[in-house]
């Protein structure tokens, strides 16, 4: 039960809340501020204050007529017994509403969530009616304002009012009230309209009766409770009904039943608000395109890859002998002999080609008497070393000439041939669902006493 | 007498009563009445569940729906149903029949009929015939399974009766996922658990079992009403000695209201006229 739950729906279901003009909440009212109304000395009254989100809060206030004492008294009374676990107790006081003479009670429409307290008895839920009398020209003209709605002893909701041909009461039989109800009441377009709301089955149990409006005339006393013409009792603090009250309300027009449906649901169920973050999501929005060239040779460079040194000149004989190496030379075997002479400063040589005696044989040669030559001569089968000689050579006119040498390298590039195209994706991110602040009704509580617990067999009564 | 008030208990919360999540989303589903007239009767296709599956009472008795073997021939559709009491056609039909009830020929049906019935998708609806009850054991092992049900999760018809364990109904084999209901009376080869099936007339009766409803109480006795239970209004069924009884021959209340007295009209329609009860005093002079 909340406010801001009958409020939402009251923006959802009307656009406004213009014709709320009485809404009692009692969730919470025991810890708040009660009001006081002072009728003189030692006659305070509690007040329950009109609550939002009614269009006017300061007026249409709930006097606690029950009790009319100090404030003191009068406050605990109101707090300590009338307010019980959120709810008001019709049985220890009526609720009279003040400023009623300007309501339209032809064309009204209450919607109550109360609950048994017990046992079922008749009672007025909230009532207004009262009868008068005037004598004209000796005939008593009987008249009456406001009307009475209430609960008969078999737990039916009646509307009683006063036509023009007296007093009638309307029962709907087709309702069956549970321990906790939610009910409305509509009147208007010379039509009553009384509901129960099913909220278990999504259902409007509903009875229509026809009335003539034109004779509902509006009166000052509106109570919740009891009324100033009852047949228990006539005066509206007389209280009827043992009947706990969880919230009231008093709209200005008739209301349709399906839009109180929406609005009791407002009224029990509990008002949410959640708020939902935004999500993105990244989404391509276009490509970007790249041109890619061939590559390849582009041309050729040069590089210096080092020098080369060249000799000029020829070469010729430079006729010097010099040492080149030993040779082993057998004994007998012929060889060059050089000897080298200086002639006016210039080396001379001369070439001998000789036999070759060994100098450990002594140079005693002795004929063996054979017929070979090395018997004949007495030569040794033994070799010796000798010195050979070269003859040196040289160049002529000699000078050195360097050359740079190079070498081609390949050069690389791009061409301009096109090889292909590269298309890379272009994202942006975007919102996927947009950030959201949801409001509703969450019917999360608890619906045991709205339920029925009775099963009446009718066949062994009918 | 054997009263029964089937209820449906719902969730604690209002929102949780009418929650597909909690399988509480079943109202408006039961006591529905069929429309039509002579022996054609209609249901309300818009409000039928997706397997269209029916508990349906015909005075009372409940029948029992079977789904049809088709045959296909030229240009017709035959079907043919060997237990149950009635049948539904599916798409495969013309509109008009889709939203009929076709009974079997031995059902007699005709304008004067009370007939109504209960959308019960998903609860599973088993039949048997021919024995003392183990086949029907094993039609619900085949059609629900073994391990998942025992015998207090159904609720037991004999030939569209209601019966109950110890009257009607028993059971072997203990009461847990091995159970065997048994319908045998005395002088019957089964077991007699206080019923009326016999060797002799077994071929006689047909037995069906309907998985119990979720979130859904029986109480049984043999005092009429109910109090304490609290239950959603408009999902109740109501059987009298396994009768089912129509929504109107019981209320639906809360216990606070004690005083319900017959022969009294609680409504007073239309306004009483004033000249009818305007007292007159007549004075004359008489002359004796």
């Amino acid at each position: 039960m909340s406010e801001k739950g009958l409020n939402y729906s009251l923006t959802e279901l009307l656009g406004n809340n213009n014709d709320l003009l009485v809404f009692y909440n009692f969730s919470g009212l025991s810890g708040r501020h009660i009001g006081i109304d002072n009728r003189g000395a030692g006659s305070n009254y509690a007040v329950i204050e009109n609550c939002e989100p009614a269009n006017n809060t300061g007026i249409y206030s709930g006097v606690v007529v029950g009790l009319g004492s100090t404030v003191q008294v009068v406050k605990e009374f109101a707090t300590g017994e009338f307010l019980i676990n959120d709810k008001a107790n019709l049985s220890k006081s009526n609720l009279q509403i003040t400023g009623t003479e300007s309501l339209p009670y032809s064309n009204c429409s209450v919607i109550m969530d109360f609950e048994f307290n017990g046992e079922v008895n008749d009672c007025v839920l909230f009532g207004s009616l009262e009868k008068g009398s005037t004598t004209i020209n000796d005939q008593v003209i009987t008249g009456a304002k406001g009307f009475n709605f209430g609960i008969t002893d078999r737990g039916k909701l009646f509307y009683q009012g006063f036509g023009k041909d007296g007093d009638f009461i309307y029962t709907s039989s087709d309702l069956e009230l549970s321990k906790r109800n939610i009910i409305s009441f509509s009147l208007g377009f010379n039509q009553v309209t009384m509901c129960k709301y099913d909220f278990f089955n999504q259902q409007i149990d509903k009875d229509d009766f026809n009335v003539d409006t034109s004779y509902i005339a509006n009166n000052e006393d509106f109570y919740i409770g009891g009324s100033n013409e009852y047949f228990r009792g006539t005066n509206g603090e007389f209280k009827t009904a043992n009947v706990s009250l969880n919230s009231f309300a008093l709209m200005s027009g008739y209301i349709s039943p399906n839009t109180i449906f929406g609005l009791g649901s407002g009224m029990i169920g509990n008002y949410f608000t959640s708020s939902e973050s935004a999500t993105t999501q990244n989404r391509i929005s276009g490509y970007n395109q790249t041109t890619v060239y061939q590559t390849g040779i582009t041309g050729y460079d040069y590089e210096d890859t080092g020098s080369l040194n060249l000799s000029t000149g020829r070469y010729m004989l430079t006729g010097n002998f010099s040492y080149d190496s030993n040779t082993n030379t057998g004994e007998g075997d012929r060889y060059f002999v050089y000897r080298f002479f200086d002639v006016n400063q210039v080396t001379g040589f001369v070439k001998e080609e000789v036999g070759f005696l060994h100098p450990d044989s002594g140079y005693q040669y002795l004929p063996t008497g054979d017929t070979s030559a090395f018997d004949t001569l007495g030569l040794q089968d033994v070799e010796g070393a000798v010195a050979e000689y070269i003859e040196e050579r040289g160049i002529s006119g000699a000078a050195t000439v360097s050359v740079q040498l190079f070498g081609s390298r390949i050069q690389t590039g791009i061409l301009d041939k096109i090889s292909g195209v590269i298309q890379e994706p272009v994202y942006e991110t975007v919102i996927d669902t947009p950030q959201s602040n949801n409001s509703g009704i969450r019917m999360d509580v608890s619906g045991e006493y709205l339920k029925k617990d009775y099963i009446y067999y009718l066949g062994d009564r009918i | 007498m054997i009263y029964d008030s089937v209820i449906f208990t719902g969730d604690t919360t209002i929102s949780g009563c009418s929650s597909l999540d909690l399988h509480t989303d079943n109202f408006l589903l039961l006591n529905k009445d069929v429309a039509g007239s002579q022996d054609i009767v209609y249901y309300d296709r818009r409000v039928s569940l997706e397997d269209r599956r029916f508990q349906l009472s015909l005075n009372g008795q409940t029948l029992t729906q079977e789904v049809p073997i088709t045959g296909l021939a030229i240009n017709e559709i035959s079907y043919q149903i060997n237990t149950g009491d009635f049948f539904i056609k599916d798409e495969e039909s013309n509109p008009i029949d889709k939203s009929k009830i076709f009974f079997d020929q031995t059902t007699p049906v005709n304008a004067s009929d009370d007939i109504s019935y209960n959308l019960v998708s998903g609860s599973g609806i088993i039949v048997a015939t021919g024995d003392f009850g183990q086949s029907l054991k094993t039609s619900i092992t085949n059609g629900i399974g073994t391990t998942s049900i025992a015998f207090n999760d159904c609720d037991y018809f004999l030939n569209g009766q209601k019966v109950y364990s110890g009257v009607g109904v028993g059971v072997s084999v203990g009461t847990e996922a091995n159970f065997i209901p048994l319908f045998g009376g005395a002088g019957s080869e089964a077991q007699n658990v206080g019923g009326v099936v016999t060797t002799n007339n077994k071929n006689e009766f047909k037995y069906s079992a309907y998985k119990k409803r979720f979130r859904s109480d029986s109480v049984t006795g043999v005092n009429p009403d109910v109090f304490g239970s609290g239950f959603i209004e408009k999902r109740t069924n109501y059987y009298i000695n396994g009768v089912s009884e129509f929504q109107s021959n019981y209320l639906e209340l809360y216990t606070g209201v004690s005083i319900i007295k017959s022969g009294v009209n609680a409504l007073i329609s239309g306004s009483i006229e004033g000249d009818e009860f305007t007292v007159k005093t007549l004075v004359e002079d008489i002359i004796l």
